[in-house]
């Protein structure tokens, strides 16, 4: 994870609303008032990543990706 | 060839299954699952409306392709039969009935839990809810029902209830109490569903069955009153008990739950997760039975077996859908006082505290403030410091 090029995507489709992305990282995510995920920053910043990683491991919709 | 061998393809095999490869865990894996289906998200099972056809790939949690890729050897429709410890195998059957012989290095025990069945068994009116099979079931048996009478009026009675109204259907709840959702929820959650019950168009019935019957066309209960309640299709939602046969014979303890130390160890190369472990410090009063404590669960262990430094397993975490609404409690909900920090006329979080320390939250309707709240009051780290 070198450099700042993560690369978020959710899936609000597959949402459930569990929150825990926003629980383990709230710069990086949010939810609109029926829990649904909002992404906040698509290219978290270096010192946010670790964050959005454990997000994508803990949530059990899988509904946030990572790609390069 | 013997390998890491994971019994269950659920949240917690699944979730161990991933996080180990995420923690660079090179050797091979298997994950065998009693289900046919690949892993998939067991709790959008009752968040999806039982009005629609429910589609699997719109809730599976992983690819035969992504499967592929990250190494693990998936055998779906396989249901592990017996332990042998001394010998390290695990002995299972396929669907289609035959035998296999699984050798382990490390085996991991995550088989979870099945619906509490009625004591008598009964004919097609009669169903359960615990996976994806059973959902299929009562879709296609609701498709042709207009009356649906739910039995249990814990958190799933009243998930499928509350979707059942709005798949159309007249309901009728049949029930003891709300009495285990205010020891999961709070009571403040617990009395805000009962009014909320109270009204909607669902019938609730507080009371037992003293009898009941099936007909081509009906299901009836009598109640205790004496009260008939007739409909075309009976949903039981009465409670869970561990996929535990298994192991009988092994030296393995079970009481509640499948014991295990803090760190998941049931016996030597034998490990346990998800909603079949108990580990030393989880709470059973409280509730250890629960999709975060799984993944959680999963994540420490994976965490163990790659030597890093393993994560903090946090108090529970419980939420639900009813009635188009959240409902979420982290922490100690029980006892305690309470103090509303956020309220919109039907929708609150509320605080829970112990002298004047916030142990935890419940929340109804306001998931967005819940989080906020959540990282606000750090309660996890309270709760760390409370264990050292």
């Amino acid at each position: 994870m070198r450099g700042s090029k993560m690369k978020l995507a959710v899936d609000r489709k597959s949402c459930i609303g569990a929150g825990q992305c926003v629980s383990v990282a709230e710069n990086t995510f949010d939810q609109d008032d029926e829990g649904i995920v909002v992404l906040l920053d698509e290219h978290p910043s270096e010192e946010n990543q670790e964050a959005a990683k454990l997000a994508i491991s803990l949530c059990p919709a899988r509904a946030i990706s990572e790609s390069l | 060839m013997s390998k890491l061998t994971i019994v269950g393809a659920s949240t917690a095999g699944f979730a161990l299954a991933n996080s180990l490869r995420e923690f660079g865990y090179s050797e091979d894996i298997r994950l065998i699952g009693a289900e046919k289906e690949i892993p998939y998200n067991r709790t959008a099972l009752t968040k999806a409306p039982l009005s629609n056809e429910l589609d699997i790939g719109r809730i599976t949690l992983t690819s035969d392709h992504e499967l592929e890729e990250m190494n693990i050897e998936f055998l779906g429709d396989v249901e592990a039969t017996g332990l042998d410890h001394n010998s390290k195998r695990v002995q299972a059957q396929t669907g289609s009935g035959s035998k296999i012989d699984f050798e382990y290095d490390s085996l991991v025990i995550a088989t979870g839990l099945r619906s509490r069945k009625l004591s008598k068994s009964y004919g097609p009116r009669v169903f359960y809810l615990r996976d994806f099979q059973d959902v299929d079931r009562i879709q296609k048996a609701a498709a042709q029902a207009s009356t649906v009478t739910v039995l249990g009026s814990g958190i799933l009675g009243l998930e499928v209830a509350s979707n059942l109204l709005d798949a159309g259907k007249k309901v009728t709840v049949v029930g003891k109490s709300l009495a285990s959702i205010a020891r999961v929820f709070g009571e403040r959650v617990a009395d805000q569903l009962l009014r909320e019950l109270g009204d909607s168009e669902i019938n609730v019935r507080f009371d037992s069955v003293s009898s009941m019957a099936e007909s081509e066309s009906f299901v009836d209960l009598v109640l205790d009153s004496g009260e008939l309640v007739s409909s075309e299709i009976l949903v039981c939602a009465i409670g869970s008990e561990p996929n535990s046969e298994w192991l009988s014979g092994s030296p393995l303890i079970l009481n509640k739950g499948l014991v295990a130390t803090s760190r998941g160890q049931a016996w030597d190369s034998i490990f346990a997760i998800g909603d079949i472990a108990m580990w030393d410090g989880d709470m059973p009063s409280h509730g250890f039975q629960n999709q975060n404590n799984a993944i959680r669960q999963a994540r420490s262990l994976a965490q163990s077996l790659t030597g890093k430094k393993r994560e903090t397993i946090y108090p529970g975490y419980f939420w639900s859908e009813i009635f188009g609404k959240k409902i979420q409690a982290f922490g100690q909900t029980v006892n305690g006082s309470k103090e509303v920090v956020h309220e919109n006329e039907q929708r609150w979080v509320a605080l829970h505290k112990k002298q004047y320390e916030v142990v935890g939250l419940s929340a109804f309707g306001m998931p967005r403030e819940f989080a906020r709240a959540r990282n606000q009051y750090q309660i996890e780290t309270k709760y760390e410091s409370e264990k050292l």
